[in-house]
């Protein structure tokens, strides 16, 4: 839904190659990207970047997968794909993340809030259980 | 009751007309029947049968005369209990598909069964409405602003159609960019297949085409020109569409 605060369900948004897209975009259902966007990206489902796109802003969307060139955050609540022609400059958030091989990226990626896990040395574990290979921590 | 509005007809169409009014009368649903003239336009007409108090107005003919019937019902804001009834004169057309009919005699009998829905429009400046589609064309590819109050978006475009809920479909298969690269193909270079359409939906834009002026279409008929104004308005027509057919293999 183009530039409406409250996206309403119905059909997605495709922004073509040709296309030039200034302000923050939304829509309840997908979006697709083939064109340039500069400004925020939002969608309550998915966030497809194709190989001739470029986003320079925040992408915020339950699953995201990216083949062009993305400048700016992503948060997923679900998966994040970054394909072999994939770039991505900037932070990530998510807690399924998938970087093919050939892809960019230069950033942090860290685990969402609810998702991350009590980290403990390991070696108590291991005395407990007797474990012999060592590892230097563990992820509950 | 039924207030009919026909098209002004042609010597072809009088021939349709007059089985229009037949199938009406056996059907026991025929009413008033006028026609537009240089001394009334379809809208006057429109308004004059809301004023005479009929509940039903139903255009007979094309697209055209059905958006002329429409935009006057839903200025007409105090009778918000006027109905549209359609007999497209296409049933190949966006408003037969969507009064759900599929030849004259379904489209009479949907009148006389009368199941109403409400359904969205699409206004455009200044002052009209449109059910089905409008669409902006070029031959060479052309370049459109699509504005919204936080969005502002350039497209290269040879067509795009418009239809109520405000879904704009932008038809990029003109431009350079879009064809294929001779020396790409010579030297073996990879040619990544550009998606050059769009799809976008939004409840108001305006839509601007640089350094010229396109007609904006509906049915054929140039309703207004760009630089203009698009809102959807949900929920604003009632309309008899066909009833549902429950189809059975025995």
């Amino acid at each position: 839904m183009m530039g409406d605060k409250k996206p309403l369900s119905g059909p997605g948004t495709i922004v073509g190659a040709n296309v030039k897209l200034v302000g923050t975009l939304s829509d309840a259902n997908e979006i697709i990207v083939h064109g340039k966007i500069e400004g925020e990206v939002i969608s309550e489902k998915s966030v497809i970047i194709s190989e001739t796109a470029f986003v320079k802003g925040p992408i915020t969307a339950e699953m995201v997968q990216i083949a062009g060139e993305v400048h700016g955050s992503i948060v997923t609540s679900g998966k994040l794909e970054i394909l072999p022609t994939g770039k991505v400059f900037g932070s990530i958030t998510t807690k399924d993340l998938n970087i093919r091989s050939g892809a960019i990226f230069v950033g942090k990626s860290n685990m969402p809030e609810g998702e991350k896990g009590v980290v403990l040395p390991v070696e108590k574990e291991n005395e407990k259980e007797g474990a012999e290979e060592k590892t230097d921590y563990e992820v509950e | 009751m039924y207030y009919y509005i026909l098209e002004s007809a042609g010597k072809k169409s009088e021939v349709w007309q007059e089985k229009v009014k037949n199938i009406l009368g056996d059907l026991g649903i025929a009413g008033e029947t006028v026609s537009p003239s240089p001394a009334r336009t379809i809208e006057e007409l429109a308004t004059l049968g809301i004023v005479k108090g009929y509940s039903t107005i139903v255009a007979v003919g094309s697209e055209k005369i059905v958006n002329k019937v429409a935009t006057a019902i839903i200025n007409q804001k105090e009778n918000n209990d006027v109905v549209l009834g359609v007999i497209p004169e296409d049933f190949d057309s966006p408003i037969a598909h969507k009064i759900l009919v599929k030849d004259l005699k379904g489209a009479c009998e949907t009148l006389k069964t009368r199941k109403l829905v409400t359904t969205d429009a699409c206004f455009i400046d200044p002052n009209k409405y449109f059910l089905t589609e409008a669409t902006i064309e070029t031959n060479n590819p052309a370049e459109a602003y699509l504005l919204t109050s936080d969005i502002q978006t350039s497209v290269m475009f040879n067509k795009i159609i418009i239809k109520p809920g405000l879904e704009i479909t932008v038809i990029d298969d003109l431009s350079e960019k879009n064809k294929k690269s001779i020396f790409g193909f010579l030297f073996g270079k990879k040619e990544i297949k550009a998606n050059t359409n769009s799809f976008f939906h939004a409840k108001r834009f305006q839509i601007e085409t640089p350094g010229q002026i396109i007609a904006i279409k509906a049915d054929g008929e140039i309703i207004t020109k760009t630089p203009t104004i698009l809102q959807n308005r949900p929920k604003v027509l009632k309309i008899i569409v066909a009833r549902d057919i429950i189809s059975s293999d025995k």
